[in-house]
């Protein structure tokens, strides 16, 4: 987790062009939220201590090698009959393993418990060291340690059964307990092949009989239950639709929503060449009367015309729906509508799948997304659904199973989903859903990122006034924000417009923003330079624009440098520079 | 339509420091991500996207068309199924123009041919001819290698030792377990030459295969060094089966050498074997009982049967459910009714699990009734007695914080208090008494600092392999007073332990590993080096440079224990094996122009796990190579557990990143 910061791009306004590749993790990272594997497919492993400082890799023969993607091992003798079981949690299916320890040896163990008087009752972090006297009087007497703690490996946590495994060894000549602190207390008269709890102070190991052995469990291979791509989910994300627009089958524009403001809709993406969409939209014609008296309208929008790997004749979505009976409002859905539906279903599921059909999404009377069927639904969900609609997002009937939230997030802000408009060049749509979310968005950390973004949208437009007034909206939210001041200073000194241009607060501007960062040292420079030249102070900004070449020549910004060069030889001629 | 510019996707940066106009800041890109890129590319997968592959629906339009006009008809024998009694057949993907180039432009970063990776491509090949060389294993889907693959007087060494000895015997005559390797001074054995040689050496090979079912055979391509003429491969050599008597594996190094035929084909020149190990096995071993354990409970059917690509298609973001989410688990005794139980913890919007060991063996599940049945994000969870009062509370890491929650006694939990975090991305987390006073404290491990609180001071690029921009981990000291409030102090920074603490912690684990009777702590840390801080009378103080256990590669995973019986605890380190690591960070071409140092320690970063031997002088030798305990592959959770009770510790690695049905990956 935690890449789920938003997306940003570096617009290249001004200054210092963007010279240098993208931030390549975040490309790897959107590659595995699309569904790529990364290094998956990799089976456990283990490792058998041979003594004499060797191992040998046991990982398939001792059963262990599932291709879980495997993330914590909890070891504990669950069944007591003297060897380590294994817990595993996984980031596939199963996502619990249980391994029973089957192996059939003659070697001896014991199995301690710990309870502390003085130190925490638990005993963690005491230390038993057993003394075992090696069979048929071998040569060393072996010390085996081992420390009992709370939380290792990677999130996991095992037994506070300390088990010790003794090989051949059929009689413990000592334990010692070295209890958290470091004071020492030895137990004697412990038998191999047994469990006993050792409390501190008390001198003497006490035996446990453990509970009566249950009948073994049955092995089984158990592998994960086939997913089906059809669901049925329930937003819980408040999430404001972006504007989209559909063409009627006559050639007509028409936008989503207009015809539909305040009552729920549902919009459906569905093609002539697939069956089960046929099977829905039949159903939704044939019950029409019942969804017309439940208050919601159906848009129906084929995407015939949008696959380009199916041909499909233009009159064959119209037919079609003459054909099932259905008299709803109808259409062709066009790439920006699906593009923008699937960067909404990006925004709401960390794992990105392409869209397919049929997908219905239910927009609620406030024109956010309340529901997402993936696959056909019937009338009677979705009539359960608009009924149930003002609950349905703000409940726990959002999720699949009952539980109790400590600290629930009440909706996802529609930041990143503008972002990602602007990214994918939707500017105008962009600038509409920031106009109608306004105060969704102002609470977000990144919300001047974003204006500067739709700013350098604007001017690359050549509508500098309206670039002006985002960046100057940045500022108001974070009034040191280096961009927005970078960026609304370039503009101020360097626009062909004088009546746009403002020399003495681009130098302000430009001034407070290397003073507080100067990490992009070229970039401002560059625009401090043109500043000064905007206010006739050539000879500083020859002096300064120098200095940025010098930068960007160090930071290996060829291009850059040269074209700064060339603002340069205007500003040795006693000239300012005009963005064209 | 024509509104739609390429996709800006690649250029995503998690947050906006990054994000200056005409941003020049060199550190980040360079240093950063390049690696991660390199890497990263050639463990995602080489090939077809699996979307389109998806799409079975091979209806045409006109065919359903057809039907559906003799259906507006006959309004009663529908041809078209209505939806009821459609079945979960696999959705058709719309696939747009959009779609489809962002796929081509995915899969032309993917292709290291077009990255002037060229041996990577050649590791591909080698890859699938060992493949099929070693078919006669038992693998009987490929085809065997042709003369012509294999060059005139090719040289052979011994693929399975002649003077192979048994090194290991479990438990005498009745041995369960059978290790055999070469005898040390004379691996291999002669060599031989040609075609039949070659068929020879594999049909030894194979030999112990004989009667052996359900044969696997794996290569991993770690090393790829040559000239256009003679390129030399090391691979790592796997196979394991199924025996009439339980089973066997075989894994060796192969280091062959190749010519490129007229045709430019690859062509076998050599072929030699080193560090060939053999292990057979009687009988069971670790056996899964999952489904007997758990098939009582819904819960387990149809919530934890199902793997995280499931549920993030029908959970939301909204809920704390990600991608990259890890979520671990706990055993311990919650009813005192000397059994212990399991406690399942999950992402954002579905419950953690608190299953209860009944009589019979069995677990049922009682996280409703038990209180603990939280529904934010939970990385991990310790179930620990914080009050002394001999019962175990429990404490779940979530992305709300800490959540100390008290046990009634019965089994029943009663939220205490909540310990917030400046940063949410908690990881694992462990409980020691760091200042003896005789309660349990708890240290908790944060990876990454929360987007947009960052925190001025530690304004820093982000440096792969030494990062410093990391979440603050934090140490909560217990001051419950019996009977009254039950609070937590952070004390991370008067304890010491903010030093080096911004470096993406993943796991940690206290131990007294000098011996002096207090808890001293290592932290492995994904991006940063790892720390172990001694403990001297409470306060403490990164020593990992001078132990010599910096461990500079991705730590995630931490476990004590004295694998060699010497009185003192060695340490076992998880990193990420990787065999396109291996290949490119050794290649002339990775980091050009970087100096050695730094290569250096991006190769280090993807040779795998690190076993460090404690001295008993306060420094650690690190011998994970001599010992055999490195390639384990992208490990998590890494730990010493004695499985077959022979008093040595042996070692579980659990592994594997993100699989999906993406079956290009490495």
């Amino acid at each position: 987790m935690s890449h789920g910061g938003s997306p940003v791009s570096n617009a290249a306004t001004s200054g210092v062009a963007q010279e240098q590749g993208a931030p390549l993790g975040a490309t790897l990272h959107e590659m595995v939220r699309r569904g790529r594997a990364f290094s998956g497919h990799e089976r456990n492993c283990s490792f058998l201590n041979l003594g004499g400082g060797k191992f040998a890799n046991v990982s398939s023969v001792c059963g262990f090698d599932f291709p879980d993607d495997g993330r914590a091992i909890a070891l504990c003798d669950w069944d007591f009959d003297g060897d380590l079981d294994l817990w595993l949690a996984n980031r596939n299916g199963p996502q619990v393993r249980f391994l029973r320890n089957d192996l059939a040896t003659s070697h001896h163990f014991l199995a301690v418990r710990l309870e502390g008087k003085t130190c925490n009752r638990d005993a963690i972090g005491a230390r038993v060291e057993v003394t075992v006297v090696p069979p048929q009087g071998g040569d060393a007497r072996q010390k085996l340690i081992k420390t009992l703690r709370a939380g290792e490996g990677f999130l996991a946590q095992s037994s506070k059964w300390l088990h010790f495994g003794l090989g051949e060894a059929t009689e413990i000549e000592q334990v010692t307990v070295r209890w958290p602190g470091g004071e020492a207390e030895e137990f004697g008269n412990l038998a191999v092949d047994g469990h006993y709890h050792l409390v501190q102070h008390h001198g003497a190991a006490q035996f446990w009989s453990p509970p009566k052995r249950p009948e073994p469990l049955e092995p089984s291979e158990l592998v994960e239950p086939k997913s089906t791509d059809h669901a049925r989910v329930i937003s819980a994300a408040q999430l404001p639709l972006p504007p989209l627009d559909y063409e009627s089958f006559e050639g007509k524009q028409h936008q989503l929503g207009q015809t539909t403001a305040g009552r729920p809709v549902l919009i459906n993406l569905w093609a002539s060449w697939c069956r089960p969409c046929l099977g829905e939209l039949r159903e939704l014609s044939d019950r029409k009367s019942e969804l017309a008296a439940a208050g919601v309208d159906i848009v129906a929008l084929s995407v015939d015309r949008l696959d380009t790997q199916k041909a499909t004749a233009t009159t064959a979505a119209p037919e079609l729906l003459k054909n099932v009976g259905y008299t709803g409002t109808a259409g062709w859905a066009t790439l920006a509508t699906t593009e923008k539906l699937q960067l909404l279903q990006d925004h709401l599921f960390d794992l990105h799948q392409p869209m397919s059909v049929p997908t219905s999404l239910l927009i609620d009377a406030q024109g956010q997304l309340a529901v997402l069927y993936r696959g056909p639904v019937t009338v009677d969900q979705l009539l359960a659904d608009v009924a149930e609609l003002s609950d349905l997002t703000t409940t726990a009937k959002s999720l699949p199973f009952e539980g109790r939230w400590h600290t629930r997030r009440a909706r996802l802000s529609p930041h990143d989903l503008a972002w990602q408009l602007v990214e994918h060049g939707y500017l105008d749509e962009t600038i509409d859903y920031i106009e109608r979310n306004r105060k969704l968005l102002e609470s977000h950390y990144n919300i001047p990122k974003l204006l500067v973004l739709v700013g350098n949208g604007q001017l690359a437009r050549g509508n500098a006034k309206s670039a002006i007034s985002y960046y100057r909206d940045a500022l108001r939210i974070d009034v040191n924000y280096g961009e927005a001041q970078n960026n609304l200073a370039w503009v101020l000194s360097t626009h062909p417009d004088a009546s746009l241009r403002d020399g003495k607060e681009a130098v302000r501007l430009v001034e407070a923003a290397i003073r507080a960062d100067s990490r992009n040292a070229a970039s401002m420079l560059d625009t401090l330079a043109a500043a000064y030249a905007e206010v006739e102070q050539y000879e500083q900004a020859a002096l300064v624009a120098k200095r940025a070449i010098e930068i960007a020549k160090s930071s290996g910004l060829q291009e850059s440098a040269k074209r700064i060069e060339e603002r340069l030889k205007l500003y040795e001629a006693g000239q300012p520079y005009r963005d064209q | 339509m024509s509104r739609r510019r390429k996709s800006k996707r690649s250029e995503q940066t998690p947050d906006r420091r990054d994000s200056k106009v005409a941003g020049n800041s060199s550190s980040q890109s360079e240093t950063g991500w390049n690696w991660i890129l390199l890497v990263g590319l050639l463990f995602v997968a080489v090939g077809v996207g699996y979307w389109i592959l998806r799409d079975q629906s091979n209806q045409t339009a006109e065919q359903i068309q057809l039907e559906s006009k003799a259906d507006a008809g006959n309004r009663t024998q529908s041809s078209i199924k209505t939806v009821s009694a459609i079945t979960q057949d696999p959705l058709p993907v719309l696939a747009t123009d959009i779609v489809l180039k962002e796929q081509e432009l995915s899969e032309n970063q993917l292709d290291p041919g077009q990255d002037g990776w060229e041996t990577e491509v050649v590791a591909e090949e080698v890859k699938h001819l060992l493949t099929r060389l070693a078919g006669r294993l038992g693998n009987h889907d490929v085809e065997p290698l042709t003369p012509s693959e294999i060059a005139e007087g090719i040289t052979v060494g011994r693929l399975r030792p002649q003077n192979l000895a048994e090194v290991y015997r479990d438990g005498g005559e009745n041995g369960a377990i059978a290790v055999l390797r070469a005898a040390e001074s004379s691996e291999g054995g002669t060599t031989a030459e040609g075609y039949e040689a070659l068929t020879r050496a594999i049909e030894e090979l194979a030999e112990p295969f004989a009667e052996a079912t359900d044969v696997h055979v794996h290569f991993k391509v770690i090393r790829v060094s040559g000239s256009e003429q003679v390129t030399e491969t090391t691979a790592y050599f796997e196979a394991d089966a199924k025996t009439p008597t339980g089973s066997l594996q075989q894994r060796a190094t192969w280091i062959c050498q190749w010519q490129r035929s007229p045709e430019g084909a690859l062509q076998l020149a050599s072929i030699d074997s080193k560090d060939f190990e053999e292990v057979v096995e009687r009988g069971p071993w670790l056996v899964d009982c999952t489904k007997a354990m758990m098939e009582k409970n819904r819960s387990f059917q149809e919530q934890l049967a199902y793997g995280l690509n499931h549920w993030l298609l029908r959970l939301g973001r909204v809920h704390g459910i990600h991608v990259f989410a890890r979520n671990g688990m706990s055993l311990g005794d919650v009813n005192g009714d000397g059994r212990d139980d399991v406690y399942v913890c999950q992402p954002g919007g579905l419950p953690n699990r608190l299953f209860i060991q009944q009589d019979d063996g069995t677990v049922l599940d009682r996280s409703k009734e038990s209180g603990v049945d939280w529904l934010d994000h939970t990385s991990s969870a310790l179930v620990v007695d914080l009050d002394n009062d001999g019962d175990q509370d429990m404490v779940a890491a979530t992305s709300a914080g800490l959540l100390v929650m008290e046990n009634d006694g019965s089994g029943k939990f009663r939220l205490r208090s909540t310990l917030a975090t400046r940063d949410i991305d908690t990881q694992s987390f462990s409980a020691a008494d760091f200042d003896n006073d005789g309660d349990l404290d708890l240290y908790v491990c944060i990876e990454f600092a929360r987007p947009g609180s960052l925190h001025s001071e530690a304004e820093v690029a982000f440096v792969y392999h030494d990062a410093n921009d990391g979440a603050a981990n934090v140490l909560f000291r217990n001051d419950i007073e019996a009977g009254g409030k039950w609070e937590f102090a952070d004390v991370t920074k008067e304890v010491g332990l903010d030093a080096d603490n911004r470096r993406h912690s993943l796991a940690c684990a206290w131990e007294d590993y000098d011996n002096d009777g207090d808890q001293d702590l290592y932290v492995a840390n994904d991006y940063g080096q790892n720390c172990l801080y001694r403990n001297d009378e409470g306060k403490f103080k990164n020593i990992a440079l001078e132990a010599n256990v910096v461990d500079s590669a991705s730590g995630m995973s931490v476990s004590w224990g004295d694998y060699n019986h010497d009185g003192w605890m060695d340490l076992y380190v998880a990193n990420m094996f990787s065999s396109a690591g291996n290949r490119i960070t050794r290649q002339e071409q990775f980091k050009s122009g970087k100096d050695d140092e730094l290569k250096k320690i991006y190769s280090r970063f993807a040779k795998g796990n690190t076993l460090l031997q404690n001295d008993g002088q306060g420094v650690f030798r690190e011998v994970s190579s001599e010992t055999g305990v490195e390639m384990a592959r992208w490990a998590w959770s890494s730990v010493f557990a004695d499985i077959n009770n022979d008093a040595w510790d042996d070692l579980l690695v659990a592994n594997g990143y993100i699989t999906t049905d993406d079956t290009g990956d490495l």
